[in-house]
This record gives structure tokens, sequence and C-alpha cells, in this order.
């Protein structure tokens, strides 16, 4: 068996036992992202893989295999509801893969199968980057890496053990390397644009607010983003990750403003808006965020952050919107306190849009808002008595009552209890009816600080939606009408404000953190979160910037002629390494005498006679000595020892000290034969 | 070469200057080192296939900024660089010496025994060596132990032919890098005519026939009755004498026996006659091979060469070789090359 005879030949059975290894390791990665069908598929051509190498069943024919490629592809098809996402390319490419499998014959498609193996755990990190599946996929490299030298060796069987070191050597020697091109490689930035996953496949804040939107996303469990500040983390009831201003209300669903207006700095139509204007004495919260994918194109931050290292726009109502978030990102942000607004009256169409309510619905709650504001004088006073009535009356639940059309009236007069989509709305219709501009701003509140290394971590169940409104003379303010109501929700977090009974319905989503009180258990589970976090932030912040900047302090300029002497050196004196390991010479000798007389004559050939090719060592000594005759005797005695040493049995070793001490004494004495050559004469 | 100037075309030229450049570089040896200078290397098919992969894991990365496909694509490339190093170590230190080389009939194979040292140690694995057109060996080489290869070479001309460059190649160890030598072992193969059947029975000879030169009689034959004793001539088998007479003190004697078949044959170029030189001998080649089978004692004529009845291996050698090489040209290795 050759490693070129079985290019067409049937894979034996051993190397059909690695690529299924392989094969397995590579769909599994991909296991909770393809359809349960595939994994169905995925047993039946494993079982009938093996029942053809056991020669029981056959190869499918033409027809058998089109009919699972027909079957396959329609159940990929019909799980994904988007085409036009990696997600279900990803989802497709897996399917060949393991439909590849049944069809996999001689070396060709071994080869084939293990590079795709390759592909898909590549694949794979566009949809996970945690730490648990990178060692996954380190594990799996490492086996398919095995597989491939395997297949190119000549031993039918399992890799040996010295398969699989060969392969850790392989793999070892070309880290250093890979890091210096990781580290130093220009990086570019996105080639085309083709979301990684559909729409419908994220979870989070959306860009719209119905009543039950948030009451749902309190059972989800899963992260939203982290946070490390620099300095200390502001306490929980500041803790109001801003993300989106919903503004235009049609009675019953909150969207974002139909006006676009992105704030450019300083230019001319700028100045027509009220921005905040920060309080240069009062330092700033400097924090970093890494945010899960969200399918959304906003950032969140402490109100007013400056995002720094990220393209972002500064919307009028004071978003952050940049590009569309498909997977992990990192930004760091600066929140400064603010010491007043740049202009004291909003800009017409602000103002316009602020104040909106839809003609004909909630009429009472309209004619209430009215009595009240008149008979208050101030609108820090109309605020004050609407969050006493809040506070007096509501109750704060998971499952409220349905609404019907006039959702604010019924909520506000009937109902009675809502959760913070309800209360949010309703205050902010209350204050436009009283003429005061208010708008509802949806983001997350709180979250989990890490003892451990001090950062938060914020879940979907923490995301809240609150108020803002326009006072003279302050500028927007934030107001929290669930505070009013359940105080606890932005002191300790939603589990504290919730009723036993609403509990039961959120357990899914604490499902780790529920353990808290079990000290050991809580510290397990902080203890791996931020192992995730360190490796997240490490894996993601090496990116085009820092590189930029980091190259530029090592080079001071960067020009392609530095950049590839950065890039050579170090990567030749690691490629000279390895070539030294395996090609340094290390002659190959029999016995210990013939290596000492290899050095006997190398020393003599320095002094002008070398050895001839097939010339014995007694004819040899015998030669030299006639150039030599005043060392004849060390000569003779050197042959004698030397036949001894290398031609009789049994004498081996013993004469092998008088050798080198010969070898010893010629060294020292200062003798030379030259050549007289006709032309010399 | 400029003799035929354009006419010759291109792609002959090319490969022409190709042989002439590789003889230099390579120069024909009986006993051959690989070494950087004998050595090749560049990606396989399959390495240009992983090198596709790279990229594309590349593209994969840069576009969705993921550092961790980034790496991996990096990775790959670090392992086929890698792999250059580790494909070359797998060849370098090998020393392949000639040992003997077996003549073939045209149409069949001739074989060529090699022995394949490491002069390094190194665990060299699925080295695969092969003549151009004869099966390919792979071999690992774990010991310092000499290994005894025969390679069979495909025979397509009658008389000495230079059979070409010995092709050596390996993968080892991921089979994105190939590196091989092709080296040239400065020897000849003889290739006897391709035997062609025939019914021509070669003339027989009886004992008595008073005007050959070769009396059977006086010949030590091999066979099984004892005919007599005659005087010791050199070059008779140490197995016929007569240890006994020696015994004596009468001097060394032969035994002579004899063939139960008491008639010897000659293969005579004339009995071929009206037919072309090439078939001729291939007919002729096929009733050596008859006559070997059968243990009769024959003898060739060839217009200018006479080779005495006789029999045995070594007799059968001789009257091959002696058929492979009539009416050739002497060849010379230089002017082959060509």
């Amino acid at each position: 068996m050759t490693p070129y005879s079985n290019k067409t030949d049937d894979i034996p059975r051993y190397q059909l036992w690695l690529l299924l290894t392989v094969h397995g390791l590579a769909f599994l990665s991909h296991l909770p992202r393809v359809p349960i069908t595939l994994s169905l598929a995925y047993i039946i051509i494993v079982i009938w893989r093996v029942k053809i190498t056991q020669g029981q069943w056959n190869y499918p024919n033409r027809w058998v295999k089109a009919l699972l490629v027909v079957v396959a592809v329609g159940a990929v098809v019909s799980h994904y509801d988007q085409w036009f996402a990696l997600e279900s390319l990803v989802g497709l490419l897996v399917t060949a893969f393991v439909l590849k499998l049944i069809e996999v014959k001689g070396y060709r498609d071994a080869i084939g199968l293990v590079y795709i193996a390759y592909l898909i755990i590549a694949c794979h990190f566009l949809f996970n980057q945690t730490l648990l599946m990178t060692l996954y996929a380190v594990v799996t490299l490492w086996v398919i890496t095995a597989v491939l030298l395997a297949l190119h060796e000549n031993q039918p069987g399992k890799p040996s053990r010295r398969t699989l070191r060969l392969t850790s050597a392989l793999l070892l020697q070309s880290v250093p390397l890979m890091l210096v091109m990781f580290f130093i490689l220009p990086r570019f930035g996105a080639l085309w644009s083709v979301p990684i996953q559909s729409d419908s496949s994220y979870t989070g804040v959306s860009d719209s607010m119905s009543p039950g939107d948030f009451s749902n996303l309190t059972r989800n469990g899963e992260l939203a983003f982290r946070a490390s500040f620099d300095g200390p983390i502001p306490v929980v009831s500041d803790r109001y990750w801003r993300g989106l201003v919903l503004t235009d209300f049609d009675g019953r669903r909150w969207q974002r403003s139909a006006l676009s207006i992105v704030l450019s700095g300083d230019s001319f139509m700028d100045r027509a808006y009220a921005t905040p204007v920060i309080n240069t004495e009062r330092e700033a919260n400097s924090y970093q965020i890494v945010l899960e994918a969200t399918g959304q194109d906003w950032l969140y931050t402490l109100p007013y952050g400056q995002v720094q290292n990220r393209a972002v726009a500064r919307s009028v109502q004071q978003e952050l919107v940049g590009k569309l978030i498909d997977q992990r990102i990192q930004y760091r942000v600066n929140s400064s306190a603010i010491s007043a607004w740049s202009k004291p009256t909003l800009a017409p169409q602000i103002r316009r849009e602020s104040l909106f309510l839809p003609e004909g619905f909630n009429e009472k709650t309209n004619a209430m808002a009215k009595q009240w504001r008149s008979e208050v004088d101030s609108d820090q006073a109309y605020i004050r008595r609407v969050l006493d009535f809040y506070n007096a009356r509501f109750s704060y639940t998971l499952s409220p009552p349905l609404l019907g059309r006039d959702s604010v009236d019924e909520f506000l007069f009937s109902s009675l209890a809502g959760f913070c989509e309800h209360f949010s709305s309703s205050f902010v219709v209350l204050m436009r009816s009283a003429g005061i501009p208010a708008r509802v701003v949806v983001g997350y509140q709180g979250g989990e600080i890490n003892d451990i290394d001090q950062y938060v971590m914020v879940y979907q169940y923490d995301a809240h939606a609150w108020a803002e409104v326009w006072l003279a003379g302050k500028g927007w303010v934030r107001v929290d009408p669930t505070a009013a109501v359940a105080p606890n929700r932005v002191e300790q977090g939603l589990r504290e404000a919730l009723t036993d009974t609403d509990r039961e319905q959120v357990s899914d989503a604490y499902s780790l953190s529920r353990y808290r009180s079990v000290a050991w258990l809580n510290r397990l589970r902080l203890e791996w979160d931020r192992l995730n976090f360190r490796w997240q932030r490490w894996v993601l912040s090496y990116d085009k910037q820092t590189q930029k900047n980091w190259l530029r302090e090592l080079l001071g300029d960067i020009t392609p002629l530095r950049i590839a002497l950065v890039l050579l050196i170090p990567g030749g004196v690691l490629l000279a390494i390895v070539a030294w390991g395996l090609l340094r010479n290390r002659r190959v000798y029999n016995t210990p005498e013939a290596a000492v007389f290899h050095e006997f004559t190398r020393l003599l050939a320095r002094r002008g006679l070398p050895l001839e090719s097939g010339e014995t060592p007694a004819h040899y000594c015998e030669r030299v000595s006639v150039h030599f005759p005043f060392l004849k005797q060390r000569f003779d005695e050197i042959s004698l020892l030397l036949n001894a040493g290398l031609y009789q049995d049994g004498n081996q070793g013993d004469n092998l000290d008088a050798l080198k001490r010969h070898l010893r004494a010629l060294k020292k004495i200062k003798f030379s034969y030259v050549q007289h050559s006709s032309e010399s004469s | 070469m400029s003799r035929y100037g354009l006419l010759m075309p291109l792609q002959q030229r090319i490969r022409a200057y190709y042989k002439r450049w590789l003889r230099r570089r390579v120069p024909p040896q009986k006993q051959q080192q690989l070494y950087q200078r004998n050595i090749f290397i560049f990606p396989s098919l399959s390495g240009l296939t992983f090198l596709c992969l790279i990229i594309l894991l590349w593209l994969l990365g840069t576009n969705y900024q993921n550092n961790l496909i980034l790496a991996l694509s990096f990775l790959l490339l670090s392992l086929m660089i890698v792999s250059i190093l580790h494909t070359y170590a797998n060849l370098s230190g090998l020393q392949f010496t000639l040992n003997d080389t077996t003549p073939g009939f045209v149409g069949a194979h001739a074989q060529i025994t090699l022995t394949v040292k490491r002069t390094r140690p190194r665990h060299y694995q699925a080295v695969i060596i092969h003549w151009a057109g004869g099966a390919s060996h792979s071999i690992d080489l774990a010991s310092d132990a000499p290994v005894t290869l025969t390679l069979s070479v495909p025979v397509t001309q009658r008389g000495y032919a230079d059979p070409g460059r010995l092709k050596i190649n390996t993968v080892f160890p991921l089979g994105v890098i190939r590196a091989w030598a092709y080296l040239d072992f400065d020897t000849l193969l003889l290739g006897y005519p391709k035997p062609i059947e025939n019914d021509k029975t070669p003339q027989q000879h009886s004992l008595d026939d008073t005007d050959d030169q070769y009396a059977v009689k006086t010949r030590p034959g091999n066979g099984d009755e004892f005919a007599g004793i005659r005087e010791y001539q050199p070059g008779d088998s140490p197995r016929q004498i007569n240890w006994r007479s020696l015994a004596r003190g009468q001097g060394l004697a032969t035994k002579l026996f004899e063939h139960n078949v008491d008639q010897y044959l000659w293969l005579d170029w004339q009995q071929f006659s009206g037919l072309s030189t090439e078939v001729r001998l291939s007919q002729m080649c096929f009733c050596v091979l008859a006559i070997e089978q059968s243990t009769m004692t024959y003898g060739l004529r060839l217009p200018g060469i006479d080779i005495a009845p006789a029999q045995g291996a070594s007799h059968q050698q001789a009257v091959l070789s002696a058929l492979a090489t009539f009416d050739m040209p002497a060849v010379d290795r230089v002017v082959n090359l060509s």
C-alpha cells in the first residue's frame, strides 16, 4: 500500500475510521445551527458508509444520490427563513459535507473531505468564538492535521504515536510563524456584505415597542453585553444603558423618529438643535463594551456617550447608529456628565414630534393630563404628581392583562398593572397631553457586577424602557416611571422586583444565576464568565486600527518595505531554527570506532592527505606513513587498533580509548604534506 | 543542435534544453546522495488546492473581521511553509547506489537493483521510487541498514539503451508540498530481441558429424551418463574433477558425462533468411528460449559471430546478448541524451 496506489482504490478501513472521526468532529461543531433532519441524515450516512466498507451495502446509485441531495437541501432551505445570509450558506456547506462522506472512495476524496473539514471549522468561528468552542476547535484542528498526515504515511493501521508526535511538532513549529503573520500582515476592511445571520435569529431590544415586547425579553437569559470600567462602576440606579429613542406613537406602537437627522459635529445645521454640553469639571466614565450580535445598528452606552474606536453617527435624538451589528463587537466609550444643553429651546420639528399624539386615541388620559397640569404650577410638579399616582395605585407584573384599542386609557383607568413598556408609554402620553415634550427610550438597565474582575454583565432580561422629558432650562431629563412603581427593579434588578408567581416564569432565563445563593457555584459561574470575557476581549481587540497603531509605534513609518522586513526577519529566523533541527549534519556511524576513523581522516585531510575512495584503513595508514616516516610507528599502531575495532567481532569498544589517545596526540603534532604537482614545479 | 534550427518543434527544443540543464545540474553517477542541488521542491496539486482554501479563509476572516478565522488561515499557511522543510528533509541525505542490472526482452521489463541508505539519522517515510513506466515502490527507512530494491524498467528497443532517470519523490508529511529528484545512474540497459514464435527447427547435428569442429565427445557435458575421463582443461567445472585419480597421484583429470540426447543444435542466421533483421533476431531469440527448456546443447552463428555449442544460464546470456547487440552501433550515452 503506497500513498499513491490508493488514489483510485477504495480507502482502506483504518482510513475510514480516521475520516469518520474528522467528519464527526467537524459536523458536531455546527450541530446547534443545523436542522434536526440533517443530524438524522448524518447518522444514516455514517451507518451507510461503514456498511459499504464492510462490504455489506453498495455505494448509492445516481438516483439515490439525487434524492439524498434534494431531501437534505430541502430540509436546509425550509430551516432558514432568509436566504441572503451566511448562516444558510454555511448550512448548505455543512449539508454538502455530510453528504460527501458517502461518496468518499479514494485518496483524492479523502483529501477533499479533510480540506472541507478545515473550512467547516473556520465557518464555525463565524457564529461562536467562546473560549470553550475555541478549545474544541483547536483539538479538532489537531485531529484533522493528524489524519491528513496519516493519509500520507505508509503503514496501514491506526496512527502511531509517531504520527501524533509529528503532528504536534508541525503545529507547534507553525504557531510562532502564524503569530508573526497574525500581528504583522496588514489587515483590510470588509470586502463584501452578506449578513452572517438572518434577522429573525436575533433576540434583544428591537426598533419598536408594543405592549408585551419587554415582558417577553425577561424570559431570555442570553447575554446582551459586558462592560468593563476603567474607574469605579456607577451604582445600579445610574446604569441606564441608553439604546434607541422612540418618538412616533400610533396609539399602540412606539417607533423610531421619522426624522433621521445625523449630527455631523460642528456644522451650521447641527447648531439648530439642542445638544448636550459636556461638563468638563467632572471626570468622564470611561469604559469598554463587548456587545453581542444584535442584528440592529445602534450601540448601547450610558447617557450621552462618545464612542472612541468605531465609526458611528450621532442622531439628533443622541442615539449612536452605525453598521449592522451581526457579530460580537467591541467599543470604547466616554460618558461625561453634562452641564447644560446647547440651546434653551427645542428645534420646531423636534418639538412637534415630541408632542405628537394620534387623534382619537386615549381621550380620557388626554383630558386627565390637561386637568392635572392646570392644577399645578410647574412641569416638575406635574411630573411628581404623575409619579405619585403610579406609586400609589399601580403594580409591577410580568403578565399584565391584555389591552385594547385605547391601550393607555385602559392601562391607567382599569388594569392598573403592567411592565416597563406600559409605564413608559403611558407616562410619555401623559406628558405630551400636558404639553411637555417627551419620548420613550429603550435599552437596558442595571446588569450584574462580576466582582471577581469588576465588570458588568448585562443580560436580555435587563431590557428596559423609560422616558425622557424636555424641561425648560434643564433640557432633556430622564424619568423612569417604573422606578416609581417598583423601586426594586431599578435598584436590585428585575428578579427582586417580581412577585413569586412572576419569578417562576423567568426562572429559565436565570437558570445559572438562580444558584446565586450557593457561594462556590456562583463563584464558578462568575469565574467562567470572566475567562470568557477576557478571551473575547483578547480575540476582538486586535483589529485594523490597533495593528496600525502598534506597527507605527514599532516602525515609525509604515512602508511596504518595513512591513516586509518585520515579517521576513522573525519568520526567517523561526524557519532557520526548524531547518536546523531537521537538517543539521549528524553523521551516522555504525560504531564509535568508525566515528574516530572519520575524525582521523578529517585530520589528515587537513594535512593534505584525504582518504581515497575504496581505501581501507590499513591501506590508508600505510600510505600516510610513507609521507610522514617519523610517525610510522604511530600509524602502524593506529592501523592495528582500527582493524581490530572495525572488523573483528568481540573487540568493539576495547581499543576506543587507545585510539582516542592517538588522535589527541596527532592533533598536537605539526606536520603537513604538500603535493608537488607538475604545475608548481 | 543548431543544424536543425527552427525546424525543430519548440517543445522538443525545450525538452532538449531541459535535459542538458538537468545533466549539468545532476550529472550521471553510480552512487548519488540527495542534497539541495538535486532535490527540487514545489507545492503539489493538492497543495495548490490547499492554498486556495487558505485564501478563502483569509477572505472570510478579513470580511467578517474575524480574528480566529484569520489566525486559522495563517496557521494553515504556516503549516504549508513548515512542510517545505519537512518534505525536503524527507529526501535530503538519502543515498542511492546502483548495484546491478538485469537485461529484459523488448516489450517486457529489465531490472535494476539499487541500494538505498540513509546518511542522516531520520525516519524517512513514504519515499516513492520508480522508473518511467515501471512499478513504483514506497519505502520507509527507519534504520541505518541499507535497503535493496529491484525496480523494473520497460524495455522498448533492442540493444543497449539509457534507462532514463530514476524518479524519486515524496509528499510526506502533509501532501501539500512535493519534493523530487531525478537521478541518472550512468548505466545502460540491455534489451534482448522480443521473442517471436515460429516453427523453425534449428539445424540438428549428429555426434558423428565429422566436418564439425566441435566434437561433443571432447567436451565436458553435464548430462547423466558417464562417458570417460580426460585430462583437466582450464574452465572445467570443479564438480567434474576426478578426485580419485588425483588421490592416486595421477594429476588432475575431468570426468566426462554425456547427455541422453546425443545431438546438439546450431542456431544459424542463414536458416532464418527471407526476413528482416529484427524479425530474424526475434525468431532466433524465441528458439533460444525454446531450446533452453529442452536442455539441449546449442550454438549460435551470426555473420561475424560464432558461439560454440554449450548449455546453462551464462551461455544463454551470451547468446541473447549477441542477438541483442547484433548490428547495433556502439552506444555513446552522451550522444544518446540529445
